[in-house]
């Protein structure tokens, strides 16, 4: 009966207009916390506790100057009680970020090359566990993980995070993307280049690891934003770092103690998401034209 | 005499009686071979090793530990069979904890199916239509994704905690309106809110890209056979063809039903309200939240029942979406 009345012209026509105004509805949701925020971060403290809604009376840019300095925060470590700068933050961030980003993606892409390009005996075995491992939900192994990262030293060492971050390479979406990719990279460079004498590494690294420069470079970027913001590796297995999510994320929940008022926890909030405004808006184009999700087959 | 011969396979000869066999052909261990290899081989052995540790090996230990005791710092007492299996199960009905968790799991990953997956891609199909305005939406859409999800969550954490009730009282008056966060009352309701809301940021680019891959014959071939522009186009020739990026979305959102926690970290850290708890919260809460492992058995046992159930069922959901699903033939 819903199809025969979406064939109505008129039924049609209204659930369009419907439809399209939700749209706007929930578009404009979107704004109304992110409009808060900014005019919230301009108004000084005192008209706030007045009234939490209203736009400033006085706008003002002080809370920007005021926030950076309190923007620190202490924590517990084997090596006793560590502060944590806004400076410090900022660069374990980038650390983890690129670090993280890089290294998984690196072994995503050179596993899905292999697996794409080449025949060997256990390729589809590969493939198959990968497309099992996505699929299948494991449920209740973050006690098994802990024990196990504990053990093997991983627990509470960034570099050990960052080594291990690929976890399964043939696995996962950004797998599949990478793998789809290569299948239409056509064999023949590679097979010129083993006919003027190149190894398999050479065809790698000099013909096909460039054609996918732009996948990686975008999905390297959507992998950076990610791991950004990413706070609760922290929480979890990092208790003696902080990024600057992190440091955010405890400042705001225990802001009083920081003496920070809420027009300067937003105000510190428009700081931390600075970064990654201009790394997004200046390689909008090259993560949106690479992004698309297929089928799960097999 | 009738053979077949396929590359590489071994074929049996139908009658039987000329008993000839066609044997497989192996790669030959030429050099040339043996460096491919060489090659392959140490390209995969990073990624195996990690797949063998990191998933093999720690579900391997999961499934050990769920039929062990163990002390607070991690030691083995001793083996208990299968007591750990009894006490979770005996506590999915006895613990309000646990029963409140799996319920909410539930509710959580509908409210994300029913009402968030059909409105995304209704909403998908208008921006793919470009209908005026739309590159402006796309904009916002993205916004979360560009300023972080993490900030917007904390954003609308404060706002909704903060700045909601004055909103309300300001413009319609409304004194009384109460703290959607910290009321319990309104706790889990505001998590299902913001998990089905902040959903759409990543579907209304996904959905919108795989309908731009449509060949634009097919949408032709439909508007001759009398098919009209709009929802009655989204029903009979969108939805077939972007069928497989539906079933992978809702294949991976089943299989995480029971491991999602929502915004509740980035709201509550370890302390949400007990009426908000997943039962990815409470595994989180449980580890994390602990330093104690006298607990891990039990949550061991309690992952291995769980996944014995959801396992198949993703399973089976998979076979039937291929099965029953529409055919994207043209």
């Amino acid at each position: 009966m819903l199809l025969r009345l979406l064939g109505n012209k008129v039924m049609s026509v209204c659930l369009k207009y419907i439809s399209i105004a939700l749209l706007f509805i929930f578009t404009f949701s979107l704004l109304i916390p992110l409009i808060w925020m900014i005019y919230t971060a301009m108004k000084p403290s005192l008209e706030y506790f007045e009234n939490s809604f209203r736009l400033p009376q006085n706008w003002t840019f002080s809370n920007f100057l005021t926030v950076l300095p309190m923007l620190q925060i202490r924590i517990l470590t084997d090596r006793g009680e560590v502060l944590f700068r806004v400076w410090d933050m900022l660069g374990t961030s980038v650390i983890w970020a690129a670090g993280n980003a890089f290294v998984s993606q690196f072994f995503t892409l050179i596993t899905a090359y292999v697996i794409a390009k080449y025949k060997f005996i256990g390729k589809n075995v590969i493939y198959m566990i990968g497309i099992f491992v996505m699929i299948v939900p494991i449920i209740g192994a973050l006690p098994s993980q802990m024990v196990v990262k504990k053990a093997l030293g991983i627990y509470d060492s960034m570099f050990m995070h960052i080594i291990t971050s690929p976890g399964v390479c043939f696995s996962g979406l950004w797998f599949l993307l990478y793998y789809a990719a290569f299948q239409g990279v056509p064999w023949e460079y590679a097979e010129a280049a083993f006919i003027d004498g190149a190894g398999h590494y050479k065809v790698m690294f000099k013909i096909m690891l460039p054609m996918m420069i732009p996948t990686f470079s975008a999905i390297f970027l959507l992998g950076f934003l990610g791991t950004w913001n990413d706070y609760n590796s922290f929480i979890m297995w990092l208790p003696s770092y902080a990024n600057l999510a992190y440091g955010m994320y405890l400042f705001q929940l225990d802001a009083s103690n920081y003496g920070a008022s809420m027009p300067q926890i937003m105000a510190g909030f428009i700081i931390c998401m600075i970064p990654t405004v201009i790394l997004y808006v200046s390689s909008q184009k090259l993560i949106t034209s690479k992004l698309m999700v297929g089928g799960l087959k097999g | 005499m009738n053979m077949i011969i396929e590359n590489d396979k071994t074929e049996t000869l139908t009658e039987r009686s000329a008993g000839l066999k066609i044997q497989k052909k192996r790669p030959k261990l030429t050099k040339k071979v043996l460096i491919k290899y060489g090659f392959v081989w140490s390209i995969l052995a990073y990624p195996v090793l990690l797949f063998l540790v990191f998933f093999v090996y720690v579900n391997f230990n999961s499934i050990i530990m769920a039929f062990q005791e163990r002390s607070f710092t991690g030691e083995v007492i001793g083996w208990v069979g299968l007591k750990n299996f009894g006490d979770f199960i005996k506590n999915i009905a006895d613990s309000p904890l646990l029963s409140i968790s799996l319920k909410n799991s539930f509710i959580l990953y509908l409210a994300g199916l029913l009402i968030g997956m059909t409105f995304q891609i209704i909403f998908s199909y208008f921006l793919f239509r470009k209908f005026w305005g739309s590159t402006v939406v796309r904009f916002i859409v993205m916004l979360p994704a560009i300023i972080s999800e993490f900030i917007v969550c904390l954003v609308f954490k404060k706002f909704v905690e903060g700045a909601l009730p004055t909103m309300f009282e300001t413009l319609f008056g409304w004194k009384s309106f109460p703290n959607l966060i910290s009321d319990t009352n309104y706790t889990f309701g505001t998590v299902v809110f913001y998990s089905v809301w902040m959903s759409f940021t990543t579907s209304l680019v996904m959905y919108p890209n795989a309908m731009n891959q449509i060949p634009d014959e097919v949408l032709e071939s439909g508007r001759i056979d009398g098919i009209q522009m709009g929802l009655q186009e989204l029903f009979y020739m969108v939805l077939p063809q972007i069928f497989p990026t539906i079933t992978t979305f809702l294949i991976t959102g089943f299989s995480s039903l029971l491991t999602s926690t929502g915004p509740l970290v980035a709201f509550f850290m370890i302390n949400a309200p007990q009426q908000a708890f997943t039962m990815g919260y409470y595994y989180y809460v449980e580890v994390a939240g602990s330093q104690s492992q006298i607990l891990y058995p039990y949550l061991a046992a309690g992952g291995l029942l769980m996944t014995a159930i959801m396992a198949p069922l993703t399973f089976l959901l998979k076979w039937a979406l291929e099965r029953f699903g529409p055919s994207q033939d043209h």
